[in-house]
């Protein structure tokens, strides 16, 4: 399955998704030491480290992107990033840190994509590939 | 992109490359959000960038264009470190160039007033000038209280603006950005006993379910005064993203519900009830025991009404053995409440008055005594400490977390118990 979207900061990257309801801040939200997302956020317990997250837009304290410039340092950052649409606090975050994403997608990525399937995310053309759906989550 | 000349010529490296980098990265920026043209911007307040981020911005430039401010810093970058009993043993990356950046920014001519509250140290807006702000709480402000126009800017888009003195005309800055958006009404709060924790948990709820959009709330009382109006709006940002929140009868631009609308119908319209105000102050508490360790006031930084009203409430008290009591602030009001006494008063009870650094990211797994339990009058600092901050390698620590009003904290620093709600 393809998707098209808006380009936010160009790149190709390929990954496993992790897909959430709830918008997601850099600064609180998950920890940067682990990659692994606060308690108090829906996807609680998961990581997003190397992964693509997928998730409605950004919300938080304006260090976000600054946070992320150390998850990159760290090696926690996710390696993609596909929201519904971005505010600018997410979105110049994948700016100052070259985390390629879209945004403005033409099917809703939340409910197109599994949190578990494995994706090509295209942000210089601004296409998404669902490479192998996850058939063991819901 | 529509650029003019001048914006041209920077774009093409003949103001140096440094105005090239920072050229490019506002329309990068401003593409990604599909402007068409950019604007002059009025004001800058920087959090620093990286280093060797700052270096490329900054190569062949002499100073900054517009008046530019600087944020609060982690307290472990401040000279505050030491008594605040934090370890400055593998301190770790965030502080490593710290005082390297902030001497380039200085030298660019960036006034070094390390504070989320810029508005009260000389950077102050007026209705319709254009700012490019670090710090959700001051956007909101300037954008909802003052008039002026700005977005949620962040990593190096403050720095880029500073350097070029333009921002691409894009969501806040743009008259169909500013509409309303999601109408809140009160139904059943007794909007003249407000406390200034109930405008917080107030605006933490408005936040989560407002998230990106713009919020016109109606029904507010036009006497609060500014200090509340701060706690309520800046925790929308946290819980959401909300940049512009129009308060009706205060907001410039809201004199009534239908201009804050363009005359157009909100998309939804939501009431506030005493059980939101409830729930939302329940979101921001979480502990085991009621022995708190560390009081921490002033996120955002405390003024000198605040500053005032702490130091009466704790003249001729001590605060408990037991208990440590941080206020934060800027170095502007802190010198005030020096001469005015307050600052005397606070310190003979016990209490740290610190500057130039930002309590919601306390680096609390740096402390040299363990601490884990923390109260605050902040939705958006109670917020961050349940979460820990960013992490611990930045010295973040999930905290048992108290939220309750200002003399709620001070009677909690007193005793070394937080009291439950009756």
């Amino acid at each position: 399955m393809m998707i098209k979207g808006h380009t936010i900061q160009p790149g190709v990257v390929e990954g496993e998704a992790v897909v959430s309801n709830m918008p997601f801040s850099f600064l609180g939200d998950f920890d940067i030491t682990s990659g692994l997302v606060n308690e108090r956020h829906e996807l609680a317990g998961e990581s997003i480290a190397g992964k693509i997250l997928v998730f409605p837009s950004g919300r938080g304290s304006t260090t976000g992107a600054l946070v992320g410039y150390y998850a990159k340092m760290f090696n926690t950052a996710p390696a993609g990033m596909i929201c519904r649409e971005a505010e600018p606090v997410i979105a110049l975050n994948a700016l100052s840190n070259r985390i390629p994403m879209v945004d403005r997608t033409d099917q809703d990525p939340i409910s197109a994509i599994r949190t578990g399937d494995r994706i090509l995310l295209d942000a210089t053309q601004g296409l998404i590939t669902i490479l192998t759906q996850n058939t063991n989550k819901e | 992109m529509l650029l003019t000349d001048s914006e041209k010529r920077m774009l093409n490296g003949e103001e140096g490359p440094g105005v090239q980098k920072a050229m490019q990265f506002i329309i990068d920026y401003g593409e990604a959000f599909d402007a068409r043209k950019l604007v002059d911007v009025h004001s800058a307040h920087i959090l620093q960038d990286p280093l060797e981020m700052l270096e490329g911005l900054s190569s062949g430039v002499k100073h900054v264009r517009p008046l530019t401010t600087l944020h609060s810093n982690p307290p472990l970058g401040t000279r505050w470190a030491d008594k605040l009993g934090l370890s400055m043993e593998d301190a770790g990356p965030v502080i490593e160039n710290n005082a390297r950046v902030l001497d380039v920014y200085k030298s660019l001519g960036c006034l070094m007033t390390l504070t989320c509250a810029p508005y009260v140290m000389g950077n102050i807006l007026k209705k319709n000038q254009v700012f490019s702000w670090a710090g959700s709480s001051g956007v909101i402000i300037n954008n909802s209280l003052f008039g002026a126009r700005g977005n949620r800017d962040s990593g190096l888009a403050m720095t880029a603006s500073a350097i070029t003195g333009k921002a691409p005309e894009i969501g806040r800055i743009r008259n169909d950005g500013r509409l309303g958006d999601i109408l809140f009404r009160f139904q059943k709060v007794e909007l003249d006993k407000l406390t200034q924790a109930d405008l917080g948990a107030m605006g933490y709820h408005i936040g989560a379910m407002a998230q990106t959009k713009n919020v016109v709330i109606e029904g507010l009382p036009d006497t609060l005064p500014f200090e509340m109006l701060k706690y309520l709006l800046s925790p929308m940002p946290v819980s959401g993203a909300v940049s512009l929140c129009h308060i009706v009868g205060l907001t410039p631009e809201a004199p009534d519900v239908a201009k804050a609308f363009g005359n157009r119908k909100p998309e939804m319209e939501l009431t506030i009830t005493p059980d939101d105000i409830k729930n939302g102050a329940e979101q921001l508490c979480g502990y085991e025991s009621n022995d708190v360790e560390v009081v921490m006031m002033g996120c955002p930084h405390l003024t000198i009404r605040e500053l005032r009203e702490i130091a009466a409430l704790l003249e001729g008290r001590k605060v408990s053995g037991n208990t440590r009591l941080f206020l934060a602030t800027n170095e502007g009001v802190s010198e005030l409440a020096r001469r005015m006494g307050y600052l005397e008063i606070i310190e003979k009870a016990g209490g740290l008055v610190i500057t130039d650094s930002c309590i919601a990211v306390f680096p609390f797994a740096k402390m040299k005594t363990h601490v884990s339990r923390a109260a605050t009058n902040s939705a958006r600092c109670a917020h961050y400490l349940l979460r820990g901050g960013a992490g611990e390698i930045v010295g973040g620590k999930v905290m048992q977390t108290y939220y309750g009003e200002t003399a709620r904290c001070i009677r909690a620093a007193i005793t070394g118990t937080w009291e439950d709600a009756s």
